[in-house]
Parts: structure tokens; sequence; C-alpha cells
């Protein structure tokens, strides 16, 4: 594990733009050194240029991240890219960016996890695994990171249940550090650290967002309400939440927010919402999974507080998904009629004017 | 003396009656102050934010919002590029923020 120096972050983030905006980014395809887990054929999109200003900017994207999926799709050309990204307004993008530790690697070292997975009861020649693993690397020749293992699709198995890595949490864009203790980087090393392993343990560091300037997560652009939440749960029950630690533009401190949450869950029951942002738990303030993982270990009910932005739907007074257009037009016939205007006509005419255009001479 | 006419047209000049509660279809600054009042600051923000916005295509800013560039404004709010029925929170505070001032 690369605990100082430079490392690939993947990273989540969302641009949004107005219609037909441009999205303000210069990408090319490169091929060759730091991408041989793609295979020949395949290259991987760097972003050469950020135009200053624009939505990519805003959503912040940096020279040389590397695209690794738009809108849930792993890109690998410039014509997918545009052809996922076109007439959306709303784009997420999964980078993977060259990070560098602070001294100490105290720099965004959260997300880091351990993941037991069951290897399947025929290894190799079933499933084994049960995920489509690719090296990474940031950064172009010599001023590239060293590979790093990432997971870029997680298997099935025929019958459709969940493949060994599935079922044991592992989740698409895990960047796989160490098996069993010991740094793996390449494919190779895998299949090595994997041999004769029925059970082995993956410490992955997982996908985190990245929130810019134009998010609705973004706190000071959006009202913040503080909500208090009591969760009450069966013995040995789960939350029934996803959580993902995020980042907000040039910080190091991560804060947890709620990617989804799970119908008839204890948190459902509780009213926690997507996008919520867990700030304490029991008066302990919270700023990685793992400090959720501690504030509830053992408890069956407990007091979390989170941040929600913005107005939700359900206390919209009265605006619903079903009504909202309806009122957006009743209210620009309302804004309309509301002007008090001097009356220079006294009936509606349609006046017929030449228009005439002359080069010399004049008119008649 | 020769006279030269290069293009000759017909404008057609819509005068509609400028009076209390009439409507024409657009949106003015005037009507946006007149609507907002005392919150001159809110009808200055959605002017600004909303002109020049239309719907699948960028027009230049002119001074009043059509009922195209309304549309497109929530649509962008709203995302409604996805095809789903369903509003972003920001659609949401928008027009409650707007409604909100209905008498």
């Amino acid at each position: 594990m690369c605990l100082a120096g430079l490392y690939p972050e993947i990273t989540k983030l969302v641009i949004q733009r107005k219609p037909n905006q441009s999205l303000g980014l210069n990408i090319s395809e490169v091929f060759g050194s730091g991408n041989e887990g793609y295979g020949l054929d395949k290259a991987y999109l760097m972003v050469n240029q950020v135009v200053s200003g624009s939505p990519a900017e805003v959503a912040g994207i940096h020279v040389d991240d590397t695209i690794l999926s738009v809108n849930g799709t792993m890109v690998f050309d410039l014509p997918s890219l545009i052809e996922l990204s076109k007439g959306r307004n709303k784009i997420e993008m999964v980078v993977n960016r060259m990070m560098e530790n602070a001294a100490g690697g105290s720099f965004r070292q959260s997300n880091v996890i351990d993941v037991p997975v069951a290897l399947d009861p025929a290894g190799m020649k079933g499933l084994g695994l049960g995920a489509r693993v690719i090296e990474v690397t940031s950064g172009l020749g010599v001023d590239s990171s060293v590979p790093f293992l990432m997971v870029c699709a997680l298997n099935t198995y025929p019958n459709g249940q969940p493949g060994p890595s599935m079922m044991a949490g592992m989740k698409q864009y895990d960047l796989i550090l160490m098996v069993d203790g010991e740094e793996v980087n390449s494919l190779k090393q895998l299949v090595i650290a994997l041999k004769n392993k029925t059970q082995p343990v993956f410490t992955v560091r997982r996908l985190t967002f990245e929130f810019g300037n134009n998010s609705v997560f973004t706190k000071e652009s959006k009202a913040l309400r503080e909500v208090q939440l009591s969760v009450t749960r069966s013995q040995g029950a789960g939350l029934g939440v996803a959580l993902n630690e995020a980042y907000r533009q040039g910080e190091s401190d991560p804060f947890v927010v709620v990617t989804a949450v799970r119908a008839d869950s204890a948190a459902a029951s509780a009213g926690m919402m997507e996008q919520d942002l867990v700030m304490r738990i029991d008066d302990v303030d919270i700023f990685s999974i793992a400090d959720v993982r501690a504030a509830i270990q053992g408890k069956n009910s407990f007091t979390v507080v989170v941040h929600r932005f913005g107005l939700a739907p359900s206390n919209a007074g009265g605006i619903t998904a079903e009504n909202f257009w309806d009122l957006a037009d009743e209210l620009f016939d309302t804004i309309d009629k509301a002007s008090v205007r001097p009356c220079a006509i006294h009936a509606p005419q349609l006046l017929f004017l030449p228009h005439v255009v002359c080069t010399g001479g004049f008119v008649i | 003396m020769t006279v030269h006419f290069q293009n000759i047209m017909f404008t057609i000049i819509c005068c509609s009656v400028f009076q209390e509660g009439s409507s024409d279809d657009l949106l003015s600054v005037a009507d946006m102050q007149s609507f907002f009042q005392s919150r001159a600051g809110i009808a200055q923000r959605y002017i600004e934010e909303m002109d020049g916005y239309s719907n699948g295509s960028q027009t230049t800013p002119d001074g009043k919002i059509s009922r195209d560039e309304w549309y497109g404004y929530f649509d962008y709010l709203a995302e409604a590029d996805t095809g789903v029925a369903e509003t972003s929170p920001a659609a949401y505070e928008a027009l409650r923020d707007m409604s909100g001032a209905i008498r």
C-alpha cells in the first residue's frame, strides 16, 4: 500500500451544465504505458485541459484526471464519452486522479475497509473471485504512479446469483490494496496472492465522492437544515443505508453522505433520506464510515443528526412531482399578469409597416 | 436619378393592450419586480438565471423571459433530460421560493 507519495484516487464527480453547454474539457485517448490492464485495443481518457469557468471546472475535474466511467458506463474512447454525455445536463463521472499523501499518510486515507471473500467451491474453474479486475495508474510515463488494481465489474453466476465478490460486499471501482495483508499492485501479484486461498481478506479503498461548487451538496450554496432522527432497530439488524465518504474540493477531511436508503429498514423508518449528511450519532461527531460503525455498534437505538439540503419534496408546501409543472405554468401566468403598465393603445392592432433597406438614392 | 431597393419586407408589429392584468407571454424585469415587490433581489436573481436559457438551446439574453426559457430553467434544475418524472431539491426550492410570494 502506498502510504506516502502518489496513489490513484477513484473519485465520483457530478458535472451540471445548461442545455447544450460545453463541458469545457479537452480530452485525449492515451495508449501505451499505464493502460496495460485495459487491453491493447483500449485507451484511457486523459484530461488535457479544463476550460476556466466551465461546468467541468466547477465540478472539480482536474488536468491529468483519467475518466473511467460516464453515467455508470466504463469508457475507453472519445465517441463513447460523447454519446453517453450527449443531451444530458447532469453527468456523473468517475475519474482516476493521482493524489499525493501528506507526510505520515494522513491525507485521504479513509474509506479503506477489509472485505473477506469466500471464493466459490469450484475455485478458478467456477467464478473464482467473481470480479473483473484491471490495472490502473495515474499520470503518464515517468510521472505515472505505480499500478493499482481496480474492480471494474462484478460477476454473477449463470443462474443469476451474486458472485463471491458481490456477496462479500465488494463494489465496482474498489481499489484493491492488499490481500491478506500483502500488497498487490499487479494482476500477476493478485493471482499469486490468491493461490490456494479459500477465504482471502481484501483490503480495499472505496470510491469517494467529491463535491464541486455547483452541487446541491455544497453546504455554502444551499440552505442546510439540521434534522434529528431517532433510529430503532431489532437485535442484529443493520441500519439499512448505503454510505459513502465524500470530500469537498481542496479539503482533506471527509464527511459521510447517505447514498441509498433501503425500504422497510430502520433508517427508512426513522426518516433518513438519500443525500443526508451524517453529522453526529449520539453526540459523537462523524467523519468516516468507520466512525458510523463504531458509534452504532451493539446499539439497538440511537440518535442520528443529519444535515439535509434544500427542501425535501415531501415538505414542499404542496409541491409534488405530479403538480410541479402545473404550478410552474400557473406561476408564469401569475407573474405575467402582475405588472401595471401604461395603456398605450386602446385595442389590439396589427400594423404592417414596410421595412426598406436602400443603398444610396432615396426611399419611395 | 436611380433608386436602389435592395430589400423590402413587411414587419409585423404586434401591439397588445398594455393594461393592468394583461399578459404578453413574456416576463419582463418590470413584471418580476412588480410581482416580487419588496423582494427585488429575488426578481433580479431569477431574471439573471433564466434569461437566455431556452430549453435545448442557449439564446442571447434580451431582458425578457419567454415560456421556453422558463421551462428550460426548471428543466435544467429538475434534470428532466433523464426522462424521469421527478424533480430535484433545487427545482422544488426554486419553485417554492417564487410561488411563496403569490398573494
